[in-house]
């Protein structure tokens, strides 16, 4: 601390004292406004989750009508909702699927982000263009050359069709290079006169270091292929392999749905992420806020 | 030079794994897009090679042209308002009342729920003629509001839904950024006289131009292809009002056939979106330049 | 040393043959059948197709829903063009879209296959000309679950008016009850559909058409005078625009008439407090409704798939199958022979309105079975809205409808 800075702090410290009471009631009054007006803005962000949540359990015939609280609570919405689509496997092949794509971009992204980072090679400019691109290519223009592609594999209707075409992420690699960049070099010469090797280097030194920006785009990718439609709706169309997006769009029918049954349907797809989001809440905001997007 | 090139072969094996999969969806497809956007392909019959009439034809066509200024009254809107409410409510989610946790769970929680759950309960909470929120508006003698029916309205409903659904991430960047910010400064101001709002605006918001700049490109790139949620609320009506570019590629390719066309919007949009990346590219290399 | 080669030939093939035999008789053709329609109306099939499998032991149907709608169906089956398998091997296609996969040759011609003609001929006249728009014979899509749009109203709104059932008969009649219903009770008095499906009964039911000689027709007189006086009931306030909650909002009493395909009645009859009745789809010169629901295709498959697939075709047009699928559905008999069931009568004498789809049979007319018909729909209810909702004058915005999708019908 420099003595200006000091003095400056001193000063702060010696208004604040000078007028206690009315400083004091000030602060009182804007506390209680931020908190008022944070109440406000967290209702509007959560009522329309709330209304879906009262409207699974009421009757069909008191949807649009009656009481905003349901008349009578009918949990059979929520049994219907589980017992009209195969739910269990839904969510089993969304974990596993998002699971394998999670593992595999933090892998590919580091090998990736450790080349562009860490080495000098011929082409290296042009290199980092191709891997970067992708993150320009609006993906659903791909979908059908994709489809055509899948089919040549024989991958259609299988896991290979909703896992292989994800394995890699330029946001990753970008992310990640962007965060290797500024992990210092001392680190790595140190690993290197311990004879380690780059590999050895990037797992036990490098990914480590970095590991705030790794969960960010865990994250990020995790909640990507979970909430992903277009793609494993056009790629499937059997419900061994269906995820559970493309599953809640069954309940929906060209002649008037149950509408009950479709929120009650969208409430138990949303609440498995809900509940890991409450208990993991403050890392979901940590790794988000790390993820190195800050310029 | 032969020691570089003996470099680039220790590099690949790194560089691999990404690049195959690049290769195979992103790049090969690509070129088949480009390829098609020369072509008359519908899936029914052998292409047949056209030259640039799908080139000319979007350029004659009124929808083309509705659905691009549709796009960035729609990308602009939603990014605006992603950056001011994004700021805003890190401010207030850096506030330290006893409301913050319930709002920094509230603020981001609509980010981890997807874009067709979104849809629904969205339909069903602003419903017009009986949708809870328009029958609380009766009870104030509102008439209902055709939040996703009424052609003036519907692209407003739109961008509410899409700022609720993603306004959490601008949030919790620029949250992070105002901790990143030392105090000091703003008290030194505070100590001269500045009042709170002369300290937000001729202090920390300048503080956090990097995290704006990112906020703003991030949006702007993530709006421009979006079209998710029209698909599911509103299919680009009413009288096309809420028509985006990506919706119209979509309508194209998959319920007109038109795979040419639809082939040809695509590179447009391509190229719309490179040229968004170059700007940001630009603006960013000025900003080190002047620091 | 050739001849014994011959006999071990023989001997080889004779027991592939054995063998093939064999497994024929303890393995079932398997195929499957994408759907459209999710929710109940999902179930309801998915109830008969498990009604086929038990029903016989040589072919095993798997039912798989599109995850959408019918435009789901024609996404999928086009991808599967697309890559050079079909999507699945039996599809169900909204009435107006297999001519678009039946030119493109996706579909099997089906007028081939055992029983075709007795089949066939069992149709109600109206499905087998939306079957065979030529009359040339050859045939790609069998009629299954169709519908045609009937009038629901609530008789609550309706009496507060002193509106009777009677005065809903025709469309300008009802121009001037829903003006009663408005006054009475302050609510729009009926919903419209932009969708042009209703449309298309009015302007047959005004001596029009509206698409005729390869173009669409709604520059003509008599569609002109259907477009105004629909477009007069928002004019004068009494309407709106349905869209896919309109079952609710009609159920919730925020207005008084739907038109809607006899299969929504389910839907509505869960949702509605209040005794909803049904009532005749208006006209204006003369009855006319048009015909709706979907068909089943075969895609271009193996033989041997292709006689499983039709078996099941077949087995779904018989009166029993068809009354149990109606029961749950409350889609049309598409044959005589169902429609004669006594308990078939019995069933549709068991609640008012039950009866109207089949009553109005006699009058019901194909949808339009151009290729470019789905693509110029779209354009359509834009033009539609436009005239609802943003009050642009009817005639000037036909016409430019009409110019504009000249080219798609090239």
């Amino acid at each position: 601390m420099t003595a200006s800075d000091k003095s400056a702090s001193d000063k702060y410290r010696e208004r604040h004292q000078s007028k206690p009471y009315s400083r004091r009631r000030a602060a009182a009054r804007a506390a209680w406004l931020q908190g008022s007006l944070s109440l406000l803005v967290s209702l509007f962000f959560v009522l329309p989750l709330l209304f879906m949540l009262l409207g699974a359990f009421k009757q069909q015939r008191e949807v649009f009508l009656g009481s905003f609280i349901p008349e009578q609570w009918v949990w059979g919405n929520f049994l219907e909702a589980w017992n009209g689509a195969p739910f269990g496997r839904y969510f089993f092949n969304s974990l596993l699927v998002s699971i394998i794509v999670t593992v595999s971009v933090v892998l590919t992204s580091s090998l990736a982000a450790f080349a562009f980072s860490r080495m000098q090679f011929f082409g290296k400019g042009l290199l980092f263009i191709l891997a970067l691109g992708p993150l320009m290519i609006p993906g659903d223009v791909l979908l059908i050359p994709n489809f055509i592609t899948i089919r040549q594999f024989g991958w259609q209707n299988s896991y290979p069709a909703l896992i292989v075409p994800f394995l890699a992420s330029a946001f990753g690699i970008f992310l990640l290079r962007q965060a290797f960049l500024k992990t210092s070099q001392e680190l790595e010469d140190a690993s290197r006169i311990d004879g380690a090797t780059p590999l050895q280097f990037l797992f036990r030194i490098l990914m480590p270091v970095n590991a705030p920006a790794l969960s960010a785009l865990s994250v990020l990718t995790f909640l990507g292929i979970w909430n992903a439609l277009v793609w494993p709706y056009i790629a499937i169309s059997k419900d061994e392999f269906r995820t559970v997006q493309v599953g809640l769009a069954s309940f929906t029918n060209l002649e008037g749905s149950n509408v009950p049954v479709v929120l009650a349907a969208t409430t138990l797809v949303i609440l498995p992420v809900m509940v890991v989001y409450i208990f993991a809440q403050k890392w979901f905001i940590d790794s988000a806020a790390s993820s190195g997007l800050k310029g | 030079m032969s020691v570089s090139l003996r470099r680039l072969g220790q590099a690949l094996p790194y560089l691999l794994p990404a690049l195959v999969v690049f290769g195979l969806f992103t790049y090969y497809p690509l070129w088949n897009v480009i390829y098609m956007s020369f072509t008359d392909a519908d899936f029914l019959r052998a292409p047949n090679w056209v030259g640039l009439d799908n080139y000319t034809k979007m350029f004659n066509a009124q929808e083309f042209w509705a659905s691009l200024t549709i796009t960035t009254i729609f990308a602009v809107g939603v990014t605006a308002l992603e950056v001011v409410l994004g700021m805003m409510l890190g401010f207030l989610m850096n506030a330290k009342t006893r409301v913050t946790p319930l709002l920094r769970a509230a603020v981001f929680a609509p980010v981890v729920i997807s874009v067709s759950a979104t849809a629904i309960l969205w339909l069903f909470f602003l419903n017009t003629q009986a949708g809870p929120v328009n029958r609380a508006l009766a009870l104030f003698g509102i008439p209902p509001i055709g939040w996703f029916t009424d052609p003036k309205i519907a692209l407003l409903g739109v961008i509410v839904v899409a700022v609720w659904k993603g306004v959490g991430l601008p949030a919790v960047l620029y949250l992070s950024g105002l901790q990143g910010i030392s105090r000091e400064l703003e008290e030194a101001a505070i100590v001269d006289g500045a009042n709170r709002w002369q300290v937000a605006s001729r202090i920390t918001i300048p503080l956090l131009a990097p995290t704006t700049m990112v906020v703003f490109f991030i949006s702007l790139v993530g709006t421009f292809q979006s079209y998710g949620l029209v698909l599911l609320l509103t299919r680009g009506g009413p009288v096309g009002s809420t028509e985006l570019l990506g919706y119209y590629i979509f309508e194209n390719a998959f319920q007109f056939f038109q795979m040419g066309y639809a082939s040809a919007l695509s590179v447009a949009l391509f190229v719309l979106l490179a040229l968004l990346a170059w700007m940001q590219f630009k603006v960013s290399e000025r900003r080190v330049h002047y620091q | 040393m050739k001849k014994r080669f011959a006999i071990l030939a023989a001997a080889f093939g004779f027991g592939g043959v054995l063998l093939g035999a064999a497994q024929g008789q303890a393995k079932r053709t398997e195929v499957t059948f994408l759907y459209g329609l999710g929710g109940e109306l999902g179930k309801a099939i998915e109830v008969m197709i498990k009604g086929f499998n038990e029903s016989q032991s040589d072919v095993t149907v798997k039912g798989e829903f599109s995850g959408s709608n019918y435009e789901g169906v024609v996404t999928k089956a086009l991808a599967g063009i697309a890559a050079g398998a079909p999507a699945a091997d039996i599809l169900q296609l909204e009435v107006s879209y297999w001519p678009r996969l039946a030119q493109a040759g996706a579909l099997e011609e089906l007028s081939k296959f055992d029983g075709f003609k007795t089949t066939f001929d069992n149709f109600w006249p109206v499905f087998k000309r939306q079957a065979d728009p030529d009359g040339n014979g050859k045939v790609f899509a069998m009629p299954w679950n169709n519908s045609n749009p009937v009038t629901y109203y609530n008789p609550d709104l309706l009496a507060k008016a002193g509106v009777k059932e009677a005065d809903l008969r025709t469309y300008t009649g009802m121009r001037e009850a829903a003006k009663k219903i408005k006054a009475a009770t302050g609510l729009p008095a009926v919903a419209i559909e932009s969708f042009p499906w209703v449309l298309e009964g009015a302007i047959a039911s005004n001596g029009g058409e509206i698409v005729k000689n390869n173009r669409l027709n709604m520059d003509s007189p008599e569609v002109l005078e259907v477009v105004n006086t629909w477009a007069g009931f928002f004019r004068d306030g009494t309407a709106v625009v349905s869209n896919a909650n309109s079952n609710l909002d009609f159920c919730a009493g925020k207005f008084a008439i739907r038109f809607s395909s006899v299969a929504s009645r389910p839907n509505i009859k869960n949702n509605c407090k209040f005794a909803f009745k049904v009532a005749p789809l208006p006209y204006f010169k003369k009855p006319s409704v048009p015909v709706g629901g979907a068909t089943l295709a075969i895609s271009k498959i193996s033989p041997d798939k292709q006689k499983a697939a039709w078996q099941f075709i077949k087995w779904l047009t018989q009166p029993e199958q068809q009354f149990t699928f109606i029961k749950m559905s409350n889609y049309v008999p598409i044959t005589r022979p169902t429609s004669e069931l006594k308990a078939f009568k019995d069933y549709i004498a068991s609640e008012q309105g039950l009866d109207m789809g089949v009553r109005q049979l006699p009058f019901a007319r194909p949808r339009p079975s151009t290729g470019a018909y789905f693509q110029v729909t779209t354009e359509i209810v834009k033009s539609l809205e436009s005239i609802y909702l943003n009050n642009t004058p009817v005639e000037s915005t036909l016409k430019d409808l009409v110019t504009r999708t000249a080219p798609l019908f090239k």
